[in-house]
């Protein structure tokens, strides 16, 4: 069987769209159980991470020949939810751009928890975010499938950074900074109890 | 321009991305004191850079400008006819200004309030009586009470004035009530 070897801004939507699957077909893969295990999440991988693809099979399906049929392929549809806040405050309401690097522009408003929902291309890379009225607007370049596993030093930073915690001068003093916020012991280090408040409050 | 990284997700998926962005909220007036229409600075244009890209843009209506700071520090920009006029450096400090029962404190919430208290001190902002680190790798110099004593005195006294309270320039530290520390900390609270 084939090997997909995971690269930055890889997830199994895209390695699955890559290569002809759907994505359940790759992460259910017995083949694939262990990194499954490890990494739970599949659009959460680690760049040299290894996915097995399974073998492409043909599917036959039988139909007359004296009438018109209509056959529809399943794709591998993505979905993109992010969540807006500003000082630990939803931007509530407030109206959107997503740009996407395929040429997409999706327009609207975060709703009242500052959530913004879109499918997009599980292929896409990049994008950009625009959120505001026109005389006050932020602006974030985005890396879809950029984000690291949570298990993983740079996925506790990107969460960390994400969060608001960017001001700190290390990755410690963050830590500390985000155990301090949420009543947790101030130790610096990122155990249990903190890897699980990191990932509530980041939303995965 | 800051980039985030992000995860696709799965249809049905009960998982998110967050972005969260630290406000700063910055008051800008004619003059020190107390806010007051006729400080305040009415159409005033500004724009923030981080990292070299502007990621906020406005004009504020009153001089209170809420600005997004993302890393270590972000620029603020005033302009004026589209023409940048000044540039602030703004970081956010996980701790907030001392006390005001302290004599550096009191320095501190006065300069942030305008009044001009000279420009002694280790960082040259006036503020001199700074307690030494817990562990300073070398000792720093001791400071200086006198450097600026005239320029804290008037700045007290101009804030007294504003306050309308008996100009004596003095800071009433025996005051059980503590009237004028308490407000200058409040003035300074924004």
């Amino acid at each position: 069987m084939d090997k997909h070897t995971v690269a930055e801004g890889d997830c199994i939507l895209s390695i699955a769209n890559l290569h002809g699957f759907l994505w359940e077909s790759v992460w259910n893969h017995p083949a694939n159980a262990e990194l499954k295990a490890l990494r739970q999440d599949p659009n959460v991988l680690l760049p040299g991470d290894e996915v097995t693809l399974p073998e492409k099979g043909e599917k036959e399906e039988s139909r007359g020949t004296d009438a018109r049929h209509k056959f529809q392929i399943r794709t591998n549809l993505a979905k993109f939810k992010i969540r807006i806040l500003l000082d630990d405050q939803p931007h509530k309401d407030a109206p959107y751009e997503l740009r996407l690097a395929s040429g997409d522009v999706r327009k609207g408003n975060l709703d009242f928890e500052g959530f913004l929902t879109e499918e997009i291309p599980a292929d896409v890379t990049e994008g950009q975010l625009v959120v505001g009225p026109a005389n006050d607007r932020l602006t974030w370049g985005l890396k879809f499938g950029g984000l690291d596993p949570i298990d993983t030093p740079s996925g506790v930073e990107q969460r960390l950074l994400q969060l608001g915690f960017d001001s700190q001068k290390d990755a410690k003093t963050r830590i500390k900074a985000f155990q301090k916020k949420h009543h947790l012991d101030e130790t610096g280090e990122v155990d249990a109890k903190t890897r699980l408040t990191l990932k509530e409050q980041y939303g995965q | 321009m800051a980039r985030a990284n992000v995860a696709r997700q799965v249809v049905g998926s009960p998982n998110f991305n967050t972005l969260n962005t630290r406000i700063a909220v910055i008051r800008f007036q004619k003059a020190p004191g107390e806010i007051h229409a006729a400080r305040k600075i009415t159409g005033l244009e500004f724009r923030v850079e981080a990292q070299g890209d502007v990621i906020q843009q406005g004009t504020s209506a009153d001089g209170v400008i809420k600005m997004r700071v993302r890393g270590e520090s972000s620029d603020l920009l005033l302009l004026f006819g589209g023409q940048v006029v000044a540039r602030y450096e703004v970081s956010i400090a996980l701790e907030e200004l001392d006390e005001t029962l302290l004599t550096h404190g009191l320095q501190q919430h006065l300069r942030a309030l305008g009044y001009h208290i000279g420009h002694g001190g280790p960082a040259k902002d006036g503020v001199i009586d700074v307690p030494a680190e817990p562990t300073p790798p070398t000792p720093p110099p001791p400071p200086k009470p006198q450097e600026n004593a005239l320029d804290f005195e008037r700045s007290v006294l101009d804030f007294q004035i504003d306050q309308s309270d008996d100009g004596q320039a003095i800071v009433p530290n025996g005051d059980p009530t503590g009237v004028t520390t308490a407000r200058i900390s409040r003035e300074a609270d924004i």
